[in-house]
């Protein structure tokens, strides 16, 4: 039941304009053409994940094969968004990648014991975004077998 | 930028000097602790030896009172083994009258003057301490004291003259009496004989009583078979009878006086006992006054003390007519007292109106006889204790002027038990306070250094946030447009590019700082040999692109957190590296050396170009350069990052260079870090 790599859908929670720009563009560069949404804060994620408030429309509102997580977020930050989705039964087979700025240690453990699938700390140039684009998604768009 | 930079330059410049001051409080605060630990010890022995006192002035019998003293020694000193030697009457020998733990085997032992340890007691007058008794060159020869270690000795008096000898002695390897310890057995010493000259007195007064009493009985005896012979034969025996009955009386004269001189001493210790349980100065004061006034039976007398200048003598306590004279001063030699204070000796005036030395004004000369007394400590007059007569020719008699002078001499010790306690306590309060306060300054400094380096770590990573976008940005135009631009267009594209290069590594730098103390691990032993060793292989590259070579010597194991260890040595390698001779290969060569006192002193030495010496203070600071950014690059963070890290480490980095000949960077570092170190910042 492998869902064609270029039906899946990645969801970007990120609440900066700049970056959210900047990592489509890198995206774009990568050549990858999946289709991006975008949350801008860890409400927003959830509700769009559970389909709430105006995030009700699975078809507006595809359910993401991916997401990528920035952590410092308004309201709800990404830590906490995190946590949900992972223990909501339904929730915790998406794939997320935290892809931040931060690299504090005390991030990247409670990161994981969350359950996150990959930290990734952002890289300063753009050229390396662009790398780590690929690189991502070469592996969770191409080469992993995600369930359904 | 420039603005922000500045601003940046002035936090991390508050933040260096606010850890310094902690850093100096904190070795102030140390200091405190150490000096109140020392009054509170000397407080305590304070206290003990006042038990100690009121536990001997009880103790009248002799053995009884060697034992309780020798006990007494041996648990202010901590130590079960001593003994007290006593000189025979026929003054060329000592002999060992009680002992405890080891000694106990050898009372009666005897020893010649000037012999072994007692022996040099004797001869000198003075305490001895004896390290090693082993290695001691005039120890005695006897295989018994084999086992001694630490050996002290000090004399007891009675009046100048040594009258024995106590010795304790620590059996266990390497305990020695020290300074402290040896003053607190002097002092106690000093009491004991006090006691001891009691107690002698006590038992001749005693003895002397018993054998009055045996005469007198025999004299009765003698008197009724003289009676019972006059009965039998006749008068002409009358005679020898009342020469016998003269006899009585005067023996009975002489028990009186002897009754009485037993009755002064018990008085004398009563008050002695009544002394030494205070220690507030006025009221000890005036307790010794009435107390001497009621051995003499009169309710007139003062205390004059010495004030701490030394130039005059003010009346502290008056009772009976001298109430009205407190506060009033005289100065050396005036008058009784001050001839007391001058001559140091005890002053009997028969009538203070006719003795010539009387001061002038006649609101003094109202009592007749007096008697001025020195109070002294360490042979030193501190006061003078007066008492007189109201009435006409009511004198001091001798016994009273002797005991008046035993009294003082007890009142003396009392007083300066008393003022010793006060000052300690002043001492103590004082120093409790100004910690207090010193602990709420730091306190206070470590809280805001706290929130500078919060600040400083939020601040420059919240920097980084803008700086990444302009950076990237920049990326983007210049792979998208550059060729839309011209070459100044693209050439102001380049700068701009190459500042937020140099301002990224500014802040990133600035973190590592900051994290010096704020992320830093546990010192944990840390082979620098196999630190060097990764620092090394790190920079492998740079070593072939430059032909370097680096020459090892020996590194120590030291207790120390090894990432900063890495990052120290990496900062002085790669700085080593980089001022390098232009057409010359870098050498470097790194070793060490023990200094003694728990230390390491590393070098990093290299033939780069140097600098001038009266730098050598500006390399360590926070953005300070030497070079133009043009020659060499870098944010003069790098020697700043060094010494923080060596300074936390309790160390110490300085430079010695020559233009030219190349620079040598020692470090010194302690091997192992105190806990608490560890702690303050993990």
């Amino acid at each position: 039941m492998r869902k064609n790599s270029k039906s899946i859908v990645i969801l970007l929670a990120e609440d900066d304009d700049d970056d959210y720009l900047l990592t489509l563009e890198a995206l774009r560069e990568a050549l990858i053409t999946n289709e991006v949404y975008r949350v801008r804060n860890g409400e927003e994620l959830i509700d769009y994940l559970l389909h709430q408030g105006p995030f009700q429309d699975s078809q507006t509102s595809p359910r993401p094969g991916l997401i990528l997580l920035d952590l410092n977020m308004p309201r709800k930050d990404g830590r906490e968004a995190l946590h949900e989705i992972k223990l909501n039964p339904e929730l915790k087979k998406i794939p997320v990648v935290v892809l931040t700025t931060s690299k504090a240690d005390e991030d990247i453990i409670r990161s994981y014991h969350f359950g996150v699938n990959s930290f990734i700390k952002k890289p300063v140039s753009f050229d390396q975004l662009v790398d780590v684009m690929k690189l991502l998604g070469k592996y969770w768009l191409e080469i992993v077998e995600l369930p359904g | 930028m420039r603005d922000e930079e500045k601003t940046k330059e002035q936090l991390i410049k508050e933040l260096i000097a606010a850890r310094q001051q902690i850093d100096e409080l904190k070795a102030l605060e140390t200091e405190c602790k150490r000096v109140e630990e020392k009054l509170r010890q000397q407080n305590e022995y304070l206290t003990a030896l006042h038990e100690t006192a009121l536990a001997l002035m009880n103790r009248l019998e002799l053995t009884d009172l060697l034992e309780t003293i020798i006990a007494r020694a041996g648990g202010l000193m901590g130590t079960q083994h001593g003994f007290i030697h006593l000189i025979e009457p026929n003054k060329t020998e000592m002999v060992a009258k009680v002992g405890i733990g080891a000694w106990s085997k050898f009372i009666g032992k005897r020893v010649k003057f000037g012999e072994g340890m007692v022996g040099k007691v004797w001869q000198t007058g003075r305490s001895l301490v004896v390290d090693d008794y082993r290695s001691w060159p005039d120890r005695l020869p006897d295989p018994n004291f084999d086992i001694l270690r630490s050996v002290v000795g000090v004399p007891l008096k009675s009046g100048p003259e040594v009258i024995g000898v106590i010795g304790l002695v620590y059996l266990e390897e390497g305990r020695k009496f020290g300074d402290e310890a040896t003053e607190l057995l002097n002092r106690f010493a000093q009491l004991a004989s006090i006691a001891l000259d009691n107690a002698r007195l006590y038992a001749s007064a005693q003895q002397e009583l018993t054998e009055r009493k045996r005469v007198e009985v025999e004299l009765r005896k003698a008197h009724e078979v003289l009676e019972q012979r006059v009965k039998e034969r006749t008068v002409e025996l009358s005679t020898t009878n009342a020469r016998l009955e003269e006899q009585m009386v005067e023996r009975k004269r002489i028990e009186e006086k002897l009754r009485q001189q037993n009755e002064y001493l018990t008085a004398l210790h009563e008050t002695a006992l009544a002394l030494m349980n205070r220690l507030e100065i006025n009221d000890l004061l005036k307790a010794i006054v009435v107390r001497a006034g009621a051995l003499v039976d009169t309710s007139h007398g003062y205390i004059r003390l010495v004030e701490p200048t030394e130039t005059e003598m003010i009346l502290k306590v008056g009772i009976g007519v001298f109430t009205n004279f407190i506060g009033h001063k005289l100065k050396l030699g005036e008058g009784l007292s001050g001839k007391v204070w001058q001559t140091g000796q005890l002053i009997v005036v028969e009538d203070y109106h006719t003795w010539p030395g009387h001061l002038p004004d006649p609101k003094h000369h109202i009592l007749h006889a007096q008697v001025g007394i020195p109070l002294k400590s360490d042979n030193k007059v501190i006061g003078v204790l007066c008492l007189g007569y109201m009435q006409e020719g009511r004198v001091f008699k001798d016994e009273e002027v002797e005991l008046l002078s035993r009294f003082a001499e007890l009142a003396s010790i009392a007083l300066d038990n008393a003022r010793l306690y006060t000052s300690t306590q002043q001492e103590l309060t004082k120093r409790i306070k100004a910690e207090q306060t010193l602990a709420h300054y730091t306190q206070e400094l470590e809280r805001s250094n706290q929130e500078l380096q919060d600040f400083a770590s939020i601040a420059s990573h919240d920097l980084q946030e803008p700086l990444r976008k302009i950076i990237a940005f920049a990326d983007r135009l210049k792979t998208l447009y550059a060729g839309a631009l011209d070459s100044q267009g693209q050439d102001y594209l380049q700068r701009m590019q190459n500042a937020a290069k140099r301002m990224q590594h500014l802040i990133e730098d600035l973190l590592q700082y900051a994290r010096v103390t704020s992320k830093a691990q546990p010192f944990r032993p840390t082979s620098l040999k196999s630190v060097l060793q990764e620092v090394m292989s790190d920079l492998e590259v740079r070593l072939g692109q430059c032909q370097g070579r680096v020459e090892v010597g020996e590194l120590p194991v030291i207790e120390a957190d090894a990432l900063q260890m890495r990052q120290l040595f990496q900062n002085l390698m790669s700085n080593a590296l980089k001022f390098h001779k232009p057409g010359e290969a870098p050498v470097v060569r790194v070793g060490s050396r023990p200094l003694g006192g728990g230390y390491y002193e590393i070098y990093v030495e290299d033939n780069g170009i140097g600098f001038e010496q009266k730098y050598v203070d500006r390399i360590f600071k926070p953005f300070q350069r030497l070079q133009g950014r043009q020659e060499f690059e870098g944010t003069g963070m790098g020697l700043a990052i060094c010494q923080k890290i060596v300074k936390r480490h309790k160390g110490e980095i300085t430079a010695r260079s020559v233009p030219g000949k190349g620079s040598t960077f020692i470090i010194q570092l302690p091997i192992q870090q105190s806990k608490k170190t560890g702690e303050d910042h993990a």
